[in-house]
């Protein structure tokens, strides 16, 4: 049975040993990589992306400088990472982990984890003081290399247990992906060629941190959820959605996010149940309602349905349709130049089951006797109209 | 938007089987023809135009959907159109006065098809739709013309009745011919 957890304490006259001033700080640590680690999600807090700046040879050949800019991370055992400055990828430590494949599209995950490492002896003191050994663990990192695929499954990384500490990146590590690198194994240059942030073959890139929480709740009256800070430069547009009091209202805003702070709303839900959209409303069909399709179609194709209806939906009884067909009988073409011919309504329906259409004329010479093989019974086209009845529930 | 219509083509041979309008049309074409189709679009008033049973269907994978420019002018006579180009099928066009491909047949063994096609270009591909008379889904049998001049394509093992062949070359309007075995 796993003990409890121990704070630390201490009494009058108490030798200290250096164990338990270091469990004095190790409980804190802890504490926080508890919370850390089960109230929130793992992932990049800020920082840490892949800035990738071309530049070529004398010889004009070029290739991409990869740095790792600064940022703050925390790690799926609660540990945050620190990378204090901009730190440039370095294509000899990725030659020495990667066998490049000769395919230059393949992209090679860069991984980043935690990593404890002794700080240099003090020197310089009298006395007892006067050790050899460090006092200080610098919580340092390591920015290293995968083959294409290890950036799966990543999430499913082993979870220390709920009394452990955070990990040291010896003999427990925690891999969060920063992103990918590509490499062009024919150039003369040994360096990088891009980067990105996702792969979009498997959808896999960089994790950012989350929160557990059953509430969020805001003490000033409103709450903004938003795909970056409102001052951040992206070249997509930042979406968030807003949830505000009013005096006698309220209201929920869904659009894009201005630098100070707004919201353009394409989308708003009043209080009072209005909504309001800015643009066209689509996508499922609402029960109870009647949808209308109409147009000219032509013999022994399906005739179309309205937009919205699924033929699932048809085929499994929850639409009913409710189709009109008739023979066009202007603009034809006769079946040849020469001779009188007149056209006849030969059939004209649409198969219940497969909405394939029947519409046909025959054609007679009327030229007496006639000079042409007659009859002739030739697809035609019809005005059609589909009606759908969706079942009310 | 200007008004649309809906042109259901031979995806790799161009030529246009159907065409039709929506009152409500999409933002964007479907990708593929399987809801304007079914199991096949059904071709009839081809062959024996005095015979209101022949009924062939082109089978899903031989279609293209595409979405052109309302032309009333083209719109009641699509099997006069073909598609410019098949793979940038944005233009319909006439057939600048090509003749169908004629095909004889000939009874073998082993009974074969001999399709010509006046002016066709070396390597051209062909495609023979076989068919029983008056209706059922079809064989197809795919080849190229050799050279300028006739192409033969051999028949597989068929049982004896009246069939259908429905053939198809890029720039030239549907060749039919029914044959007996």
């Amino acid at each position: 049975m796993t003990d409890p957890i121990a704070r630390p304490g201490f009494y009058e006259g108490e030798v200290l040993p250096a164990a338990d001033l270091t469990a004095t700080v190790d409980y804190a640590r802890e504490q926080m990589a508890r919370h850390a680690r089960y109230a929130h999600s793992w992932g990049i807090v800020t920082g840490l992306e892949l800035k990738s700046s071309t530049t070529a040879t004398a010889g004009g050949q070029s290739y991409a400088v990869i740095t790792v800019s600064p940022g703050v991370a925390i790690d799926g055992t609660g540990r945050e990472i620190v990378v204090p400055d901009a730190v440039p990828l370095n294509p000899t430590d990725f030659l020495n982990q990667v066998f490049p494949q000769p395919d230059k599209t393949i992209l090679y995950p860069v991984f980043l984890l935690g990593l404890d490492q002794a700080a240099p002896a003090s020197s310089g003191l009298a006395g007892a003081c006067n050790s050899s050994q460090s006092t200080r663990t610098q919580e340092s990192y390591n920015i290293f290399y995968g083959a294409p695929g290890s950036e799966l499954k990543l999430s499913e990384q082993a979870l220390p247990g709920f009394t452990d500490g955070v990990d040291d990146g010896v003999t427990q590590s925690w891999k969060i992906l920063l992103g990918y690198v590509t490499w062009d194994v024919t150039s003369t240059q040994t360096q990088f060629t891009g980067s990105v942030d996702v792969n979009n073959d498997n959808n896999v890139g960089r994790q950012y941190v989350g929160v557990n929480a059953a509430q969020v709740v805001s003490g000033s009256g409103a709450l903004v959820l938003a795909t970056h800070p409102a001052t951040a430069t992206d070249k997509n547009a930042i979406m968030a959605v807003k949830i505000e009091e009013a005096p006698n209202d309220g209201q929920l805003l869904f659009g894009k996010l201005n630098p100070d702070g707004s919201i353009v709303p394409v989308l708003t839900v009043k209080s009072t149940g209005d909504v309001i959209a800015t643009g066209q409303i689509s996508g499922a069909v609402t029960p109870g309602s009647v949808q209308v399709q109409s147009g000219i179609a032509f013999d022994g194709m399906t005739l179309p349905l309205p937009l919205g209806i699924d033929p699932a939906d048809v085929a499994a009884g929850k639409v009913t349709l409710h189709i009109h067909v008739s023979l066009r009988m202007d603009q034809l073409q006769t079946p040849a130049a020469v001779a009188d011919w007149e056209p006849f309504p030969f059939e004209c329906h649409a198969d219940l089951a497969t909405r394939q259409l029947h519409c046909r004329l025959k054609w007679r010479d009327m030229t007496n006797p006639p000079t042409q093989l007659s009859p002739q019974i030739l697809p035609a086209f019809c005005d059609y109209t589909v009606i759908a009845a969706v079942a009310a529930s | 938007m200007n008004p649309q219509m809906d042109v259901l083509y031979m995806k790799s041979f161009g030529q246009v089987l159907a065409i039709f309008t929506r009152a409500s049309e999409p933002d964007t074409i479907e990708s593929t023809p399987t809801t304007f189709i079914g199991d096949g679009l059904h071709l009839r008033g081809i062959g024996d135009l005095m015979d209101p049973t022949i009924d062939v269907v082109v089978p899903p994978g031989q279609l293209a959907l595409t979405r052109v420019d309302l032309n009333p002018a083209q719109l009641l006579m699509p099997r006069s159109l073909r598609v410019k180009d098949p793979q940038n099928p944005s233009a319909l066009s006439d057939f600048l006065n090509a003749a169908p491909p004629t095909v004889a047949h000939a009874a073998g063994p082993p009974p074969s098809l001999t399709v010509t096609a006046t002016a066709v270009a070396s390597g051209t591909p062909i495609l023979a739709l076989i068919a029983a008379a008056p209706a059922g889904n079809p064989m197809t049998i795919t080849g190229s013309f050799p050279a300028p001049g006739p192409v033969t394509l051999t028949l597989p093992s068929l049982p004896p009745g009246k069939y259908y062949a429905v053939v198809f070359v890029p720039g030239y309007p549907v060749g039919v011919q029914n044959f007996p075995i």
